[in-house]
């Protein structure tokens, strides 16, 4: 996959500036420098790896009441650890008595 | 998961009453597991005699007194309560028994038989849910009853038949008298 291309600076150096958003592991990259005239091609591997985001789940209500049959409601907000909300992604709500599920 | 990062589940109360926590789990192959936390508390629902009907308005002892009564729980929405017991009390004694039907409805019979002021307690209850109570007070007034129609026309006919065999007796006797002078 050809991720970006960059262009070298007056000192030579060619930045990427590349969001990450592709899934989290270990990554073989390839810097290649190709189609330089007067140049030969030259490639360097390096590993890139790709962790994991942090994230936070908040849940507005902390204690809720409810009487016996009524219906409730219960929210919770993933958040990144820059509390920017993650949307598509399903928590699991577990119900549990003396820490037993 | 909506776009603002919002997860919402709804779930219906029906189970036992506790105290309870609801942990919530995220994970995924693109964040760090992460989790919150909550306690939920389940309470009793509150019952509530909806409705009571009461027939005859005027109580008089041998007359059957009807009581019609519905029983739901005490919640913006009407939700009838099936299978809850409903009582009835007269002076504090125990006399009937009911169970609710599917549309929250029980119904009571007594039939008095002494004149007094009664005090009438209807009680619903039911497991996981808060009792509920509804008391009445009653006269029950004594069996002193108009004479029916049908009766009186035959028992002023007998007496009127009566009057004119005594007059008309009497009338022979005095022409008896006046002829024997």
């Amino acid at each position: 996959m050809d991720v970006a291309r960059a262009k070298t600076d007056d000192t030579g150096k060619a930045t990427l500036v590349w969001v990450a958003t592709i899934k989290p592991r270990v990554y073989s990259t390839y810097l290649v420098c190709e189609g330089l005239s007067g140049y030969e091609e030259y490639s360097k591997h390096i590993q890139i790896t790709i962790g994991k985001g942090s994230t936070v789940i908040t849940c507005p209500y902390e204690n809720i009441r409810a009487e016996y049959t009524d219906y409730l409601s219960i929210s919770s907000y993933p958040l990144t650890d820059d509390e920017e909300p993650i949307a598509g992604e399903t928590p699991r709500f577990y119900l549990s008595i003396n820490a037993q599920k | 998961m909506n776009i603002n990062g919002k997860a919402e589940i709804t779930v219906k109360c029906d189970f036992l009453l506790e105290n309870y926590s609801v942990v919530v789990h995220g994970c995924s192959g693109y964040y760090q597991e992460a989790n919150g936390t909550l306690t939920l508390v389940i309470e009793p629902e509150k019952l509530e005699i909806l409705n009571i009907v009461i027939t005859p308005e005027r109580l008089v002892v041998g007359d059957e007194l009807i009581i019609a009564i519905t029983v739901g729980e005490n919640d913006k929405n009407i939700v009838y309560v099936a299978g809850a017991e409903a009582s009835m009390f007269i002076n504090g004694t125990r006399v009937d028994v009911q169970t609710t039907d599917v549309n929250g409805k029980a119904g009571f019979r007594w039939v008095p038989r002494s004149p007094s002021p009664y005090l009438i307690r209807i009680v619903a209850e039911k497991d996981y849910y808060e009792q509920t109570s509804q008391t009445i007070r009653r006269t029950v007034y004594g069996a002193l009853r108009l004479i029916p129609v049908t009766l009186i026309i035959p028992a002023i006919a007998a007496l009127l038949l009566v009057a004119y065999m005594v007059r008309k007796r009497k009338k022979r006797h005095i022409t008896q008298l006046q002829e024997n002078s």
